[in-house]
């Protein structure tokens, strides 16, 4: 009986569907850190790499035996082919932020990061860390089913609905799990020292002039320095346990999130705030998550061009396929996909795919796309086209979708 | 332990399974391997465990400012002798006196210098490091024979009752010679 339960719990923990869409949020924030990493590095991928890094190939050899993921240790020792590594390294980053051949894109930048992590460890953080371990779950994990160039793909060729399915969550919870161990660790670790315990260690931790960033008022006074070293402790055990308690969860995130930002204010540790908060992603409920997503575009409307309708003529399978991958892309709501003859089209006919303004000016071709290109963020980077783009009518009967 | 579907008995198909085992061998490993365990416990467990986990990718430390932070400045120089008996200083990068952008970049410096080629427990990448200052240094007409990598620190004290505490003094120490070879500055 307990066996059983224990064995249910189990599964529905591990293995009970979910949306994806937080994995595939986190997929996001994962590609842009791993880029904003590599570009951050740039100016040192030889000093660190190269064939006259810092640390020798054969002096690495010596200290860290053992079977490991280390391509540098057999890619070619030249500056043009290191420097070709993180180029490909760079592209496979940016395949996975986008999502398109999520599952390759994954496992090279998985390859890639533990590669360059071997290669010099003497340089790694925390951050580091982090982004490693997070990135060996997520080459399991279902990041493309969501948000990406894949699923849009998917629907293109008809394999997927607009529905996004549940997937097994297992992946993600792992995920969800180094960053409850990071956070227990952490304290455990803290609390082997006497400064923790008696409250100062954030003044020795504030006076190392190598980490200070921007000036901290409080830095001398002893009595706030001790409610925030405790706090700290307070905090992170928090958020190593209590994470996983439903009804407090999001006020932990809060707090942890107030820390790190305070961590990012006062001290010059590059990325490693944003590297675990961008994991905070994966314990958001789908449902809020859409609601949060809902408020953002609420308050973004304003900001954001104006919305069109997207007339499109059901029986050219071409233009009612781009109609549903717009339907998919449409993350900003900015478009309303009608098919030509309905009612939302309100009488505007089109041969193929028809872009209609509030104002009834009417888009086609490749004047449509850079319509479209600045209203859906997967089109951002064709938003130029937007500036040449000429309305083929204007002045006709807007569509009653509109607005 | 096999795996059922949720909201049903019917055993789920080998590749679940399979996924479950991973699932609870991965967990289990995390969590031995990262929390503080005693000593000889975690001895044991690390090495049963460092094989995979080194080779997956999954080993992991989230000792930040433990147990103790840094309780020092420090930076690291290079006294370098060049071929014509000239002695040069020189301090290997840090993030002290840059700008909020560059200290951004330098932040690995930092790592490199302040955690590993200034400490006792990395004493295998000093000969690296050496190298690394003699080439930097390097002059064609006149170039580096000798380095000799000297720690540079300073105390932080905590304040005194109704007074800010004044900076230590600052110390030097030289601990480690190396012999420059024409070969070392390629």
């Amino acid at each position: 009986m307990i066996v059983g339960r224990l064995v249910r719990g189990w599964n529905d923990f591990w293995f009970r569907p979910e949306r994806p869409t937080p994995i595939a949020a986190y997929r996001i924030a994962y590609g842009v850190l791993t880029i904003a990493n590599l570009l951050l590095l740039h100016g040192d991928w030889l000093t660190w790499y190269g064939p006259h890094a810092t640390l020798r190939l054969a002096t690495l050899r010596e200290i860290g035996p053992g079977p490991r993921i280390a391509l540098l240790s057999i890619w070619p020792q030249s500056d043009a082919a290191i420097g070709a590594f993180f180029w490909l390294f760079l592209a496979a980053a940016v395949c996975l932020t986008i999502g398109w051949m999520t599952r390759l894109s994954s496992i090279a930048v998985f390859l890639c990061l533990v590669s360059i992590q071997d290669r010099n460890p003497y340089i790694l953080n925390s951050g580091d860390t982090m982004m490693r371990v997070a990135g060996f779950f997520l080459m399991f994990a279902p990041a493309g089913a969501a948000l990406s160039v894949d699923r849009l793909r998917r629907i293109w060729r008809g394999r997927e609905g607009l529905a996004i399915e549940p997937r097994p969550p297992w992946a993600q919870r792992m995920i969800q799990l180094e960053v409850s161990v990071m956070y227990i660790s952490a304290v455990l670790s803290k609390l082997g020292g006497r400064t923790w315990w008696n409250g100062t260690a954030l003044y020795f931790v504030f006076k190392v002039r190598q980490f200070q960033r921007f000036p901290v008022p409080w830095a001398d006074n002893l009595a706030v320095l001790r409610v925030a070293t405790w706090g700290t402790l307070l905090i992170e055990g928090a958020a190593g346990v209590l994470i996983w308690v439903r009804r407090v969860r999001y006020p932990v995130l809060l707090a942890a999130l107030a820390l790190h930002m305070g961590i990012e204010y006062a001290m010059n540790i590059p990325l490693f705030e944003w590297e675990v908060v961008a994991t905070f992603l994966t314990f958001i409920d789908p449902d809020d998550l859409s609601r949060a997503w809902a408020w953002v575009r609420a308050r973004a409307a304003p900001y954001l061009a104006a919305p069109v309708t997207v007339v499109y003529d059901g029986a050219v399978d071409r233009a009612a396929r781009c109609a549903r991958v717009l339907q998919a892309a449409d993350v900003l709501h900015r478009l309303c996909v009608a098919e030509a003859g309905s009612r939302e089209a309100g009488g505007v006919g089109s041969d193929g795919l028809t872009v209609v303004t509030a104002r009834g000016e009417r888009y086609t071709g490749r004047a449509a796309l850079g319509a479209l290109a600045r209203r859906v963020p997967l089109l951002w980077p064709l938003a130029p086209l937007g500036a040449w783009a000429r309305p083929s009518d204007r002045g006709l009967a807007a569509p009653t979708a509109i607005g | 332990m096999s795996a059922t579907r949720p909201g049903s008995s019917a055993p789920l198909s080998r590749v679940g399974a399979i996924t479950g085992g991973f699932v609870l061998f991965n967990a289990a490993a995390i969590i031995l391997w990262s929390l503080p365990l005693p000593p000889r416990t975690m001895a044991h467990v690390r090495a049963g465990l460092a094989g995979y986990m080194i080779a997956s990718g999954l080993h992991q430390n989230w000792g930040m400012f433990a147990p103790d932070p840094m309780s020092l400045n420090a930076f690291v120089e290079a006294e370098i002798t060049h071929r014509d008996g000239r002695v040069s200083v020189w301090r290997f990068p840090s993030t002290e006196g840059t700008g909020y952008y560059r200290r951004y970049l330098m932040e690995r410096h930092r790592k490199w210098v302040n955690d590993h080629v200034r400490s006792d427990d990395d004493a295998p990448i000093w000969p690296d490091a050496a190298r690394y200052a003699a080439r930097v240094n390097a002059d064609p007409a006149n170039p580096p024979t000798h380095v000799r990598l000297v720690r540079v620190w300073s105390e932080i004290q905590l304040p005194r009752a109704g007074a800010l505490p004044a900076l230590e003094p600052w110390h030097r120490y030289a601990y480690f010679d190396y012999d420059v070879s024409p070969g070392d500055l390629q």
